[in-house]
């Protein structure tokens, strides 16, 4: 059997279910399924614009996957672009990492699993601390 | 009982299929009437592509038992847990957890037999569907397809045979590529296996696998060359040393390979084609005979 | 408090296993009295469901805190369920003494 697909983990899935054009002169036909890891791969790269080696791992695969996941994002992306194409967002292979903080200061990750656990850093004890989850902040400052 | 050859390959894409197709087109036609063709390649079943008339016969959901923990009667000895040789099941006394992963569970059905409790209860899950198909020729196709996302190929393959089991007097059996327990549970108990290869490094290093497991599980078998005419002479060499039996050689022919990727069996188009199978099956009566 | 850092090996000079289910021992750290205490991890030759059973032994051993490279979904999930902190260190080669000490806050 082919290896199975290792799950690549992302922190948390898109607020949208999908894009539609406007104002297209053609009938819009079809539309790409864009999967959670390619908008994952794309939020990390082109909205916090991460390395792609800290990228990958921080979606637990190989950076050679991540560039293929990352070049299939784009390419979809071009082709309802330019097609004028339904963009739809699906599950794909994933698996939801959630609830990960990260320190502002010392930049290690870490879980609050229950609320009676103080909000600070484990590692530095800061209280600049961020969940990972969301793109807007909830910077603890 | 029934005559039961199967067609296995180390290397993929050698042309199994290709050789199990035209293989039941020829036995039918030529030998036998009464012979059924099995689709044990239950992740990628493709032999009915080449039937273009199938007609679904039967259906059946294929299933595999996994056991669940039932919690207000577990004890929490963790004896399953010792008994599970995959480790599908996690017992963890301090804090009266426990659960099975049925991702892991291969349906052994050890922990049932530890269990002293009474605390573990089998539920049925959906692992694949068995497909049996009228072709317009012969006994028809009976295939196994696993479900998307399952990994439990040999439940799925054990299914299928045991349906196929006297359902016919030569059963031709198509085996997945490879040499893994997949390939295992197809061969198991054939009186004849057909090994594809093809005159090339790659299929020749998979051939040799092939060639250790089957020997390894004692049973006969021969050699089709497909494709013969590409590649080089290593093959023949290989087998010339090792003694093994050339069943036929299949030449190249890219005119064969379009028509093939249409979907169509090539003895039925082509009498020069039909030969090979012929001599293929003449081959095998002779050692049935024996 | 006790916390459970995956370790190279079984003392304090060892570095961090960047890998928790196939880590190759777990300091048991109190982090009040800065004792520490290595066990091997037997899950860490295990052909499948090794962070399953790493898991098993730390809740088995009754920690609030976990100090490693990175976690596995399963994993992740079951600690989740018994409230066990994690902790992921952004530089994988820090010898265990070290992350005691900052975590410590010595």
């Amino acid at each position: 059997m082919p290896r199975r697909k290792s799950p690549r983990k992302i922190v948390a899935p898109p607020v949208f279910k999908g894009y539609k054009p406007f104002g297209s002169s053609k009938v819009c036909d079809g539309e790409v399924e864009l999967l959670y890891e390619e908008y994952e791969a794309i939020k990390l790269a082109d909205y916090d614009l991460m390395p792609h080696h800290e990228a990958c791992h921080l979606m637990g695969i190989s950076r050679a996957t991540f560039a293929r996941i990352y070049e299939s994002a784009r390419r979809k992306i071009a082709s309802a672009f330019v097609e004028a194409k339904t963009i739809k967002t699906v599950y794909g292979n994933v698996y939801f990492d959630e609830n990960w903080f990260r320190c502002n200061d010392c930049e290690n990750a870490f879980t609050i699993p229950n609320p009676r656990i103080k909000r600070i850093c484990p590692v530095c004890r800061s209280q600049s601390i961020q969940l990972m989850n969301s793109t807007g902040s909830t910077n603890n400052k | 009982m029934s005559f039961k050859i199967t067609v296995a390959s180390g290397k993929g894409g050698t042309g199994k299929t290709t050789v199990a197709t035209n293989l039941y087109w020829s036995l039918v036609k030529n030998f036998d009437n009464d012979t059924l063709l099995v689709d044990c390649d239950v992740e990628e079943p493709d032999d009915l592509l080449f039937f273009k008339n199938a007609i679904l016969r039967s259906e059946v959901k294929v299933t595999q038992a996994v056991p669940e923990i039932n919690t207000s009667k577990c004890t929490y000895c963790r004896k399953c847990v010792e008994y599970c040789e995959y480790n599908a099941i996690t017992v963890i006394p301090p804090v009266q957890y426990a659960s099975i992963a049925p991702d892991l569970c291969h349906s052994c059905g050890a922990c049932l037999y530890a269990c002293q409790d009474d605390a573990l209860i089998e539920k049925d899950h959906e692992i694949g569907l068995m497909s049996g198909y009228d072709v317009g020729f012969g006994k028809g196709l009976l295939e196994g397809r696993l479900k998307i996302g399952s990994a439990a190929q040999t439940p799925v393959i054990r299914r299928v045979k045991k349906e196929a089991l006297d359902a016919a007097s030569v059963i031709l059996f198509d085996a997945p590529p490879g040499t893994s327990c997949s390939v295992v549970t197809s061969v198991l108990d054939a009186d004849f296996v057909i090994m594809v290869t093809e005159p090339t490094p790659f299929g020749l290093h998979d051939l040799k696998i092939a060639v250790e497991l089957i020997r390894e599980m004692d049973l006969p078998f021969g050699v089709v060359i497909n494709k013969a005419g590409l590649g080089d002479r290593a093959v023949y060499d290989y087998l010339e040393d090792e003694g093994i039996d050339i069943l036929e050689e299949i030449p190249f022919n890219e005119e064969y390979a379009r028509k093939f990727s249409e979907g169509m069996i090539l003895s039925r188009i082509d009498k020069n084609y039909a030969i090979h199978y012929q001599k293929i099956i003449r081959k095998i009566l002779e050692f049935k005979q024996q | 408090m006790k916390t459970i850092i995956t370790a190279n090996g079984s003392d304090v000079n060892a570095t961090l296993d960047p890998r928790f289910g196939r880590c190759e021992f777990f300091c048991i750290l109190d982090e009040e009295t800065g004792e520490t205490e290595f066990i091997e991890n037997k899950a860490k030759l295990q052909s499948s469901a090794a962070g399953t059973t790493a898991a098993e032994t730390v809740i088995e051993q009754g920690v609030k805190k976990v100090i490693s490279g990175d976690f596995g979904p399963k994993a992740k999930s079951l600690l989740d369920r018994f409230g066990i902190q994690m902790v992921i260190l952004k530089d994988e080669g820090q010898i265990i003494a070290n992350v005691i000490n900052s975590i410590t806050g010595k």
